[in-house]
């Protein structure tokens, strides 16, 4: 384990030296804020509309975690389309391409060390990045009041939101650390996962034409579905053995081709 | 129990390795088609500076890879300080120090953060972190610029960085693949110096690759020569140079041309 955190350490400080580590948070928090605008601007002509047409059911009805954080992180969950290839790319291309490879394949370390350090170094990077869209309902909470006179947002939704955005993105991580460990270069690794990615976020609309066990399958198996249930607020054990497989199943592949390389 | 158990490996590694500290057996590798090494067999003695000679492509750094565990052997065995490096790798990569051809170097990293760093996967304990990492920085030069960031340096400050990452941990084996490669005639004085230094020691057993004869000459004792993937001589350099007469310069252009 000690490795491990060697590697670890080693990862965050070259995110933080370069300026991956920066541009992907600037980035990421720029198009978030977007994003959060738009809602919060449509969520004011919706309070205007209801208040014209004198609908009080509905501006009862109306609030902040349904209104903004839910679609502001459901759309945000399409960003990782771009950042995910852009953080994990260069996980093991870049060993391969710089020619440090060989200094790791000739320390005494273990190859599962590796994958573990690695993937918790882009884990504690898109951790960070989705930390920061924590901002946006802090804001709402500090500007806003609720019906009854206490915060405006309602915590439990927002913690399981963010925490279903998290696994999600940490699939991807792992998904993406293991078309790095097949690609020679850095490119070439962020275009396999990018495409990767994009079959993922496009199954569901696949799904939508067809019908029967076939659209259940198909669902099923798309990342972005079980997400949907955590942004509303519901956790549910069979999108949690979902994420656990999909990441586990990547860290054992990326594990079997870093160790192929010893036996090639 | 533990403990006792470790006490042995470590009485019977320690009487094998007075035998020899590399025991090469039969060793070829093979891409498809392509022969690179072709059954190399030889021995390298504790506290031996053997210098591993041939022209480019001959299969040094083939050989040296295999020897450090980076890749495997086709067939052949290798035996470090005893210690079969197929079957335990790890134990025999934590007696060894390795400069591979390229200088394996994180440009995105600072001289101190990548020492430090493979002073950590090499497990040096931590609290002998920073002085290790000033030793070997100290002993390859690169002691004035441990805080510059290595995309910054030059290559020839680069090589003496793979040069000190090589030393960390004071491995009793250090197999460095053409050391003076990209040095100026100063440096490539100190490294010489370095390598003779160690050797003089006798801790260490030092193999050293390169197409360059005067840097044999001034290091080691003894030569591997290497041709196309075989073994083309083996001897001490005055031995070799009695037999044939001749000067290195021109053995090594006959051997190579054979």
């Amino acid at each position: 384990m000690r490795n491990a955190a060697a590697i670890l350490r080693k990862e965050l400080s070259i995110y933080f030296t370069t300026v991956i580590a920066y541009a992907g948070f600037g980035a990421f928090a720029f198009i978030m804020g977007l994003l959060f605008v738009g809602s919060v601007n449509r969520f004011q002509q919706f309070t205007q509309y209801y208040l014209a047409n004198q609908q009080p059911e509905m501006l009862e009805r109306l609030n902040f975690n349904d209104a903004i954080i839910g679609p502001m992180l459901s759309t945000g969950v399409w960003m990782f389309l771009f950042f995910v290839p852009f953080l994990t790319m260069r996980l093991f291309a870049e060993e391969k391409s710089g020619r440090t490879f060989e200094l790791l394949m000739s320390a005494p370390i273990r190859s599962i060390d590796l994958v573990l350090g690695k993937f918790a170094a882009v884990a504690v990077m898109i951790a960070l990045m989705i930390a920061i869209s924590l901002v946006f309902p802090i804001v709402l909470n500090l500007y806003g009041t609720g019906p009854d006179g206490t915060g405006a947002i309602e915590w439990a939704p927002v913690w399981s939101g963010t925490g279903a955005v998290l696994l999600l993105g940490l699939s991807f991580c792992a998904l993406g650390m293991l078309f790095s460990s097949l690609a020679e270069s850095q490119i070439v690794a962020a275009l396999l996962t990018f495409a990767a990615l994009l079959v993922g976020f496009v199954l569901p609309l696949m799904a939508a034409r067809l019908e029967g066990d076939w659209r259940a399958f198909i669902e099923y198996l798309a990342p972005v579905t079980h997400v949907g249930r955590g942004l509303e607020g519901r956790l549910h054990l069979k999108d949690l053995v979902y994420f656990a497989t999909f990441i586990l199943t990547c860290l054992v592949l990326t594990h079997r081709v870093v160790e192929s390389h010893r036996w090639r | 129990m533990t403990e006792r158990y470790g006490r042995r490996i470590i009485r019977g590694r320690n009487k094998v390795a007075e035998r020899g500290m590399i025991e090469v057996d039969g060793l070829t590798k093979r891409y498809r088609d392509h022969v690179a090494v072709s059954d190399l067999s030889f021995k390298v003695d504790k506290g031996e500076i053997v210098g591993f000679l041939g022209p480019n492509g001959a299969g040094k750094s083939t050989t040296m890879r295999i020897l450090v565990g980076c890749i495997p052997a086709t067939s052949g065995s290798v035996k470090i300080g005893g210690v079969d490096v197929f079957d335990e790798p790890l134990e025999v990569k934590r007696r060894i120090g390795y400069l591979p051809e390229v200088p394996p170097v994180y440009l995105d990293m600072t001289v101190r953060e990548y020492l430090s760093f493979v002073a950590r996967i090499k497990s040096v304990r931590s609290k002998a972190l920073r002085s290790e990492v000033s030793r070997v920085a100290e002993k390859a030069g690169v002691d004035h610029i441990l805080p510059r960031l290595i995309r910054n340096i030059s290559k020839g400050y680069r090589q003496r960085v793979g040069i000190a990452q090589a030393l960390v941990g004071d491995p009793e084996l250090l197999i460095l693949d053409e050391p003076t490669v990209g040095l100026d005639p100063i440096q490539i004085e100190q490294v010489r110096r370095l390598i003779t230094e160690l050797g003089e020691s006798k801790k260490h057993t030092i193999i050293l690759s390169t197409h360059i004869l005067s840097e044999v000459k001034a290091t080691c004792r003894r030569i591997i020569m290497i041709a196309r993937g075989k073994i083309a001589a083996d001897a001490p350099i005055a031995e070799l140079e009695a037999e044939h007469g001749a000067t290195l310069d021109q053995i090594f252009t006959k051997l190579a041309l054979a």
